[in-house]
């Protein structure tokens, strides 16, 4: 099992878990990094794995994430021709838009949202798993604006706009 | 103006954050959904984070893997503690976490004559020859052709295909179950792929 991104608390940090049955196979010298396994990086990693483990933080992060889900959902029954599909599991999503993601992702920025696109179509939503309802909902009212516009949408005759 | 080499397209300067939002050299703030590409799992400012950097730094920056440290061993503790029995190998990133699982994988599966390594479709692996040539994506691969040889592509979900030999098994169990050895993230966040079902009998898919 391969792990890194939020392992670090943004301190550069990944692990490999090997199966301890398999572990055997690997001997002294096969493998090796200088930097991997930093103190520092360990350290703030503790406070991240101290956190996901205790107070019921992922049970918020997931009913965070479905009610963001079951909203998206209802943006793409509104949108249908704009919104594809809606994908995700707890806080990180996958829009498929029907038209380019790029315009959708500067739209957003105009509105004070940073968000990224995976592949051309797809808007992705990967907020901090500390973001709070009312963030989700000024997301939502934001991405709402720019469907409403028609942004990115391919119009009869070529128009459509931008902001 | 700037020296580092144009391979991202990029025009705001971020200063500082707090909590989801972040704010620019301009002084706009923004409500961030992209958390440092799933870095920040606990936002910007986090204080029990940054105090526990500032004491470990003051004390010991970096000794490397020719000795022990206190937080390294706990860490690797704690992650066996949450997942499963095993043996852990701390790097500095994905990339660099799917570079060892390929070598591991090939170590293990080579003494019994098993080389192919098995990703599946619309998989993102990292940018490092590895793990690039293991992702699924042409356009990432193409210009950097030559690479590592033995790749099987199958694809994400597919209980039927490919044949069940080769790809029922994870990384992990490569040695027990199958010719091969398939690496799977527990972030796929650039292949936009569904979860993975549970009747597929894969062992892994995106998780936030």
């Amino acid at each position: 099992m391969t792990l890194a991104k939020p392992l670090g608390g943004g301190l550069p940090l990944g692990a490999v878990l090997l199966r301890e049955e398999l572990a055997g196979a690997l001997q002294v010298g096969d493998h090796g990094s200088t930097f991997g396994g930093n103190p520092v990086a360990a350290a703030a990693s503790l406070v991240i794995m101290d956190r996901l483990t205790s107070g019921g933080f992922l049970g918020k992060v997931e009913k965070k994430g479905k009610m963001l889900g079951r909203n998206l959902r209802a943006m793409q029954r509104k949108y249908p021709s704009q919104i594809r599909d809606v994908r995700g599991l707890g806080l990180m999503f996958g829009i498929e838009l029907s038209g380019p993601a790029s315009p959708i992702v500067a739209a957003l920025r105009a509105r004070g949202i940073l968000a990224t696109r995976a592949g051309e179509n797809v808007l992705r939503l990967l907020p901090p798993l500390v973001v709070k309802r009312s963030e989700l909902r000024s997301f939502l009212v934001a991405f709402d604006d720019v469907l409403a516009k028609g942004i990115g949408m391919q119009m009869e005759g070529g128009g459509g706009a931008v902001a | 103006m700037t020296t580092l080499l144009p391979v991202y397209e990029r025009d705001l300067v971020i200063v500082s954050g707090k909590g989801a939002l972040l704010t620019d050299s301009a002084g706009n703030t923004y409500l961030d959904f992209a958390a440092g590409i799933g870095v920040n799992g606990l936002g910007y400012g986090n204080g029990k984070v940054v105090s526990a950097i500032k004491k470990q730094a003051s004390r010991l920056i970096h000794s490397s893997n020719l000795y022990f440290t206190e937080p390294v061993t706990r860490l690797a503790d704690a992650l066996v503690k949450a997942s499963f029995p095993a043996r852990v190998f701390f790097t500095n990133s994905g990339t660099e976490s799917v570079e060892a699982a390929i070598k591991f994988a090939r170590r293990i599966g080579n003494a019994s004559g098993r080389t192919e390594l098995v990703a599946f479709e619309g998989g993102f692996h990292g940018r490092t020859m590895g793990a690039l040539s293991i992702t699924w994506k042409e356009k990432y691969r193409a210009p950097f052709e030559p690479l590592v040889p033995g790749v099987r592509f199958c694809p994400w979900n597919d209980p039927a295909s490919p044949p069940r030999t080769s790809c029922r098994a994870s990384p992990t169990s490569a040695a027990r179950q199958g010719h091969c050895s398939c690496p799977t993230r527990c972030n796929a966040g650039s292949g936009a792929r569904a979860p993975s079902s549970p009747s597929s009998g894969r062992t892994s898919g995106p998780i936030s």
